[in-house]
């Protein structure tokens, strides 16, 4: 008897083609999911821009009391946004309630003779006898709070300038400064956000087809018709683990390009944030990627082959969720990727770890291929698992 | 006669849940679904399996079918062992049973195709025969239609179609009218006529006395996991009817008055 020796393409084909046939499927599971994230990012990053960011153009409403002269010339120069209103000591307490209702940004008072106590001023003297100048702001107005910020500098500029007897980094800019070749410690932090938030829509994304393809599969009783076919049972396992991940690849990569686009947006108050990978970069973060998807739909199917309905398989995945979020978060609880070897032959965590050193451009090579390597064996003994499990027939007929 | 199927103390038992047990108001946590099963079934017979519901009959057929392994015992099935050579089995039978289902989102067309090819039929012969048996059973009009759009009846038909795409020599059919109308129900039994014509070994399980009886050379009776009777059906019934003897081997082997 000539038995054929391999289904695994016929059936890889079949359940592609029921996966991608189906184009409701195929908009929740693909297009919305990368969508969804880029939409839901961007109106967050807006919304939040919107709050706390000031038009370039704002004139802030600043009224003084008894302006000093000195100050006057300061505050009064053109490249400064400042709307400045001198006033008298008895208007106060109505530009106060112009603070209060967002009509006025900042009202400060100086002394009568703030020049001249300034001038006789001797450190000596008891902290009553220092010459006082009072700021009132809201702190629910985001110009206020800005004014205030600012108008506070300047007079700390102000003083320091009249005592100034050294400098600190003046010489070269800011930048030169900074040794750092890698990413700064925020950057680092926000990169190791990004695996957590992408195990999720990975996971989310496999979720919503491994349990309807398998347990759901066994509840139609569709999978019983393909097992009494000469088809072997380790060509089943791997073309459904092949299939669902090609499926949950193209979920996580719209995921993934949704969220690369949207979180510039989305990251309001960083300086130049984006996600600006090399070629090699992107090669490695889809081998991880790929194999992430591997591991989750092998978890999922072994999960979705055990379970009686959807319904149970669905109940068991979330647990797998919680953990993988958790690993998804390590690179942000070690501060970076680790170096250290052995943490790369766990599954996920691996993944997590690989992804947050790329991100911060702080990738070993071997750590990397530890990490590809070890997935994919992880993913080949589930699917061994699976293959078993589609052979017993408490797993297939136990309703 | 050659034999085709040779089944040899074929034994089965299931472990029960607390929950199962207390359904089934049982002391014990296994059941024995089938129990030192033996018999014979030769080239070109229709055997017929009766039993009532729980008997053990579409445990047999399972294991026969490769679905399930049994705990001790082996069958040949066209001389291939189920217990060890399950693959060759599975490539030289055709088994339909109701729990089986098509998937609803393909066509008949595709889901032809795609069995046929899981068998490894050549794409040409698969196609002339696919146009005879759609033809035959009136699929042809419905190829392109997936199969959540179809009636039962021809949800039934199609299986029936694909669990013979093949052209297998030993066809195993568990309870293959069950459920079905009286139309589709003619058709399938018309069919096994015809397939018992045409030389095909016919394995069938069933508890319809009147199916045995018009088709099946032999029959075995299983009765709570055992095959208390195995022999001719004209031997089994012999001056009674085949239910009015039933009911009396039943009577003799539990003891309930039916």
């Amino acid at each position: 008897m000539k038995t054929k020796k391999n289904n695994v393409f016929t059936i890889l084909k079949k359940e592609l083609t029921r996966l991608f046939g189906d184009r409701k499927l195929v908009f929740s599971g693909i297009i919305l999911q990368g969508l969804f994230i880029y939409v839901a990012y961007t109106l967050m990053g807006t919304l939040m821009t919107n709050m706390v960011s000031i038009g370039e153009d704002y004139q802030y409403r600043v009224s003084v009391v008894n302006m000093p002269d000195s100050v006057s010339y300061m505050l009064n120069v053109p490249e400064l946004p400042f709307d400045i209103a001198n006033i008298t000591a008895g208007e106060m307490e109505a530009l106060k309630e112009q603070i209060t209702a967002n009509e006025a940004d900042l009202l400060v008072e100086f002394p009568a003779d703030f020049d001249e106590a300034i001038a006789n001023y001797d450190t000596r003297l008891p902290i009553s006898d220092t010459p006082q100048i009072q700021i009132w702001y809201n702190l629910g107005n985001m110009e206020s709070m800005q004014a205030n910020a600012m108008i506070r500098n300047l007079l700390f500029e102000f003083e320091r300038s009249m005592t100034k007897k050294f400098d600190i980094n003046a010489l070269l800019d800011a930048e030169e400064y900074d040794l750092n070749t890698g990413a700064s410690f925020d950057m680092t932090f926000m990169m190791s956000l990004i695996p957590m938030l992408l195990f999720m829509l990975i996971y989310q994304g496999c979720m919503a087809i491994a349990p309807e393809s398998i347990a759901g599969e066994k509840e139609r009783g569709t999978l019983g018709t393909m097992l009494v076919t000469p088809a072997r049972r380790r060509d089943m396992a791997l073309a459904k683990v092949l299939s669902i991940s090609a499926f949950g690849f193209l979920g996580a990569t719209a995921s993934f390009t949704g969220m690369a686009l949207s979180l510039p947006n989305m990251m309001v108050g960083t300086d130049d944030f984006s996600l600006n990978f090399s070629m090699a970069e992107f090669l490695m973060i889809f081998t991880v990627l790929i194999s992430t998807v591997l591991v989750f739909v092998a978890l999922l199917s072994v999960t979705s082959a055990y379970a009686k309905s959807i319904k149970e398989a669905n109940s068991y995945a979330a647990p797998f969720m919680v953990v993988s979020m958790l690993f998804g978060l390590s690179g942000m609880i070690t501060g970076g990727a680790v170096s250290d070897m052995q943490y790369y032959f766990i599954p996920i965590f691996n993944s997590a770890q690989s992804l947050t050193a790329i991100f911060t451009s702080d990738v070993s090579m071997l750590n990397f291929f530890i990490t590809a390597l070890t997935n994919l064996v992880f993913t080949l003994v589930l699917v061994g698992v699976l293959a078993k499990m589609f052979g017993s027939e408490k797993i297939v007929f136990d309703k | 006669m050659k034999e085709v199927l040779s089944v040899s103390n074929l034994s089965k038992t299931f472990k029960l849940s607390k929950k199962q047990q207390k359904l089934r108001n049982l002391h014990k946590p296994v059941i024995t679904a089938a129990d030192n099963v033996s018999f014979t079934s030769y080239e070109g017979e229709v055997f017929g399996l009766l039993g009532p519901n729980g008997a053990g009959k579409t445990t047999t057929m399972r294991m026969l079918a490769t679905l399930i392994n049994p705990d001790s015992g082996d069958a040949l099935v066209g001389g291939y062992s189920i217990v060890k050579q399950s693959q060759q089995v599975r490539q030289s039978i055709g088994f339909l049973t109701n729990e089986l289902k098509l998937d609803d989102f393909f066509t008949p067309n595709y889901l032809y195709d795609f069995f046929a090819e899981l068998h490894g039929i050549p794409k040409d012969k698969a196609r002339t025969r696919k146009t005879a048996l759609f033809e035959k059973f009136g699929i042809d009009k419905f190829a392109e239609v997936k199969i959540a759009n179809l009636s039962q009846g021809m949800k039934q038909k199609i299986s029936l179609v694909v669990s013979i795409v093949h052209d297998p020599q030993i066809i195993i059919f568990d309870e293959p009218t069950n459920g079905l109308d009286v139309i589709t129900a003619k058709v399938v039994v018309d069919f096994l006529v015809e397939l018992k014509l045409e030389g095909k070994s016919i394995i069938l399980s069933t508890h319809i006395f009147s199916l045995v009886e018009k088709l099946c050379d032999r029959a075995g009776i299983i009765i709570d996991g055992k095959m208390v009777a195995c022999a001719p059906v004209a031997e089994i019934a012999g001056s009674k009817t085949l239910e009015e003897a039933f009911f009396d081997i039943y009577h003799q082997v539990t003891g309930e008055a039916v």
